[in-house]
């Protein structure tokens, strides 16, 4: 009796575990699948969600406000769009590199900063997001316990892939922006002009990467450390491409990496018989088994990286 | 006035473009250091004194920019031939760990063998890695990015487990987990008798040399760059695809192992968790840098490894984080970016 009750809470700890961790995956990889899904094949992930969780803990280190801290990590995550807007759209850079040079500047950057305040910073205390029980819901049992008792970013992040689906699939913006990604040309021809939509694209979709990034600091961890997203922008682009760029396919993916996460964090109760660094390279090891099993590239939009974009 | 395309390169303008980047990037270090509450003036002169202000420190600049030439070097080839891989980093764990376990096989033997075996061991490894990401590409279609990527950060797990369990020195702790140190008989022999300027030095500029031979005069550096270039007129040609990725990831795994085990068997002579981190990705940012030429790369790779080495001294001096240098890296890679991209365009009044 006693051990179904563990076991049964041990079970709920970890879906809400699961829940939380998926929170910035899934706006960063909601923002990312726009941002793919026009064409833009973006690999700056990573740095954009450690430049916005680094100005998110600037700011609420230096101001205590949750919401100016997300609303600058943000900002800072548009920010990093238009420059990634400007290096492939404008100046039609490579995508790979421009989106690995984001990544490489945005780590250096953030190590300086972060160290070179190091004073001011270790001495911030703050307090991120505490989980909002729904009213009612949250009574249900085990339901409530693992949906209805979260922080208020899960719960933009769940909105979301419903209105993400509407935008992309029922709006006519929504399908101009599919259309971006497979034929630009079709756009042009009806006078549409192609770069300002790529650069609105990139830099909302960035946006959101950024807001994802903030959750890492105000909603994961209470805490900022250099390299603090540890592969997850990586991870957002290997959902996508093992989701075949549909939109559940990438969510399932992002789930699937945050259970393994979750589990991972649980490996002392749960006693696995296994190092836990196994289980921490586990998401890398299952995505790259993915993409070997399911091998299908059909969805992938027919003008991904591909430089004669507009004019 | 408009912006119209060139239809062939100047070499003024193009003097001009990366002249007024390297001025934004030194304008950048001055904020940079100004944000740290640091002085300018002094900062600046001590990275410069720290990087080459005695044959010692000069030496040490050297020993520090062999690694980033080596990785370096492993992005040209692949990046040529357009293979977006950025496995530098595991690749160079790779080479390192596997050298350290032949270290432990071979305990006892003479030190030329030991050594010998220990360099060989390492680009076995180096070139396990490259051809494994050759093998997900050509035999699953899985994007080298994606895989050499997740290869990162599972190789970084697995060193993590190695140093705290089965290669975990005696009283180490679990805070900070190294191996041992390595028998002073079997550290890579010095060339000459400054710092550590250990045999890996020479290494990499034959490396550097050959690959600019191989790139520049031979078939297979044909290949490579055609392939870069137009993969789909190339296997018209009757190459071999599959063959050419495989060759070109294994000789980048092999050339990055190199800096794995320069580091351990010649630096550090010991493998920590951290000792070996952030050298891949250095490499692709003095690659792309030097232009994805091997003497660009080595010219690159020695000024940064400088700027490494000044910045310890810089640290000490005046309070300003080493880590500036690896900011400062990555600000000059967007600038040098968006000059070769700028390079190719003219202003014209209307």
């Amino acid at each position: 009796m006693m051990d179904a009750l563990l076991d049964n809470a041990l079970l709920i700890s970890v879906f809400v575990t699961m829940l939380r961790s998926a929170t910035p995956l899934l706006l960063s990889s909601i923002g990312e699948l726009a941002i793919q899904r026009a064409g833009i094949w973006n690999l700056g992930v990573e740095g954009t969600m450690l430049s916005a969780a680094f100005a998110a803990y600037a700011v609420v280190v230096a101001t205590g406000s949750l919401p100016l801290a997300t609303v600058a990590a943000v900002l800072v995550g548009a920010l990093v769009g238009a420059l990634t807007s400007m290096l492939t759209v404008a100046l039609k850079l490579d995508q790979f590199v421009t989106g690995l040079a984001i990544n490489l500047v945005a780590s250096g950057l953030t190590l300086y900063l972060f160290r070179s305040n190091h004073a001011v910073f270790s001495a911030g205390n703050f307090t991120g997001f505490a989980p909002v029980a729904v009213p009612f819901l949250a009574d249900i049992p085990v339901i409530g316990r693992i949906f209805f008792q979260q922080r208020l970013p899960t719960y933009l992040a769940l909105a979301l892939i419903p209105l993400a689906w509407f935008f992309l699939h029922r709006t006519r913006q929504g399908l101009e922006l599919r259309v971006l990604g497979e034929n630009p040309k079709v756009l042009q021809t009806r006078g549409i002009a192609v770069a300002p939509r790529l650069w609105l694209i990139i830099v909302a979709g960035s946006g959101l990467t950024g807001l994802g990034g903030a959750f890492l600091v105000l909603g994961l961890s209470d805490r900022f450390i250099p390299e603090i997203t540890a592969g997850r922008g990586w991870l957002v682009v290997v959902a996508l491409v093992a989701g075949n760029w549909s939109l559940f396919g990438t969510i399932t993916a992002v789930f699937a990496f945050a259970a393994l996460q979750a589990i991972a964090s649980h490996a002392q109760v749960l006693n696995l018989p296994v190092p836990y660094q196994f289980l921490l390279a586990l998401p890398y090891i299952a995505s790259l088994a993915t993409l070997m099993i399911f091998r299908s590239r059909s969805g992938q939009p027919a003008h991904l990286g591909l430089r004669d974009i507009g004019k | 006035m408009r912006i119209i395309t060139r239809s062939g390169p100047s070499v003024t303008w193009s003097i001009a473009v990366y002249g007024a980047a390297a001025v934004v990037g030194l304008l950048m270090t001055i904020v940079l250091i100004s944000i740290s509450g640091a002085p300018v003036g002094a900062s600046l002169v001590a990275l410069g004194q720290g990087a080459a202000g005695s044959p010692a420190s000069i030496a040490s600049s050297v020993v520090k920019a062999t690694p980033l030439i080596l990785t370096g070097l492993a992005t040209c080839v692949t990046y040529r031939a357009g293979l977006w891989t950025v496995g530098q980093e595991s690749q160079v764990v790779a080479g390192a760990a596997a050298a350290w376990q032949m270290s432990l096989w071979t305990t006892g033997m003479a030190p030329v063998v030991v050594i010998v075996l220990c360099v060989l061991a390492a680009l076995a490894g180096g070139a396990a890695l490259g051809a494994l990401v050759a093998w997900f590409r050509t035999r699953f279609g899985i994007s080298e990015i994606v895989s050499s990527m997740m290869l990162n950060y599972i190789v970084f797990f697995a060193l993590a487990w190695l140093i705290s369990g089965p290669w975990m020195a005696s009283g180490g702790t679990a805070s900070y987990q190294q191996t041992g140190l390595l028998e002073r008989a079997y550290w890579l022999p010095n060339i000459v008798d400054v710092g550590k300027m250990h045999i890996g030095v020479v290494l990499a500029l034959i490396v550097v040399i050959w690959l600019q031979v191989l790139l520049k005069r031979m078939p297979l550096g044909y290949e490579i760059r055609a392939m870069g270039f137009n993969a789909t007129a190339l296997s018209q040609r009757g190459v071999d695809k599959r063959r050419l990725v495989l060759t070109v990831m294994v000789i980048s795994g092999v050339i990055a192992a190199l800096a794995g085990v320069g580091e351990v068997f010649g630096v550090s002579h010991r493998l920590t968790g951290d000792n070996l981190s952030g050298m891949g990705f250095d490499g692709i940012i003095i690659a792309l840098i030097g232009g994805l030429s091997p003497l660009g790369t080595l010219v690159a790779g020695l000024f940064f490894g400088a700027l490494h080495n000044g910045s310890l001294f810089m640290n000490v001096i005046t309070g300003v984080p080493t880590a500036l240098v690896t900011a400062i890296q990555g600000v000059v890679l967007i600038l040098f970016l968006i000059a070769g991209a700028v390079r190719r365009y003219r202003i014209e009044r209307a």
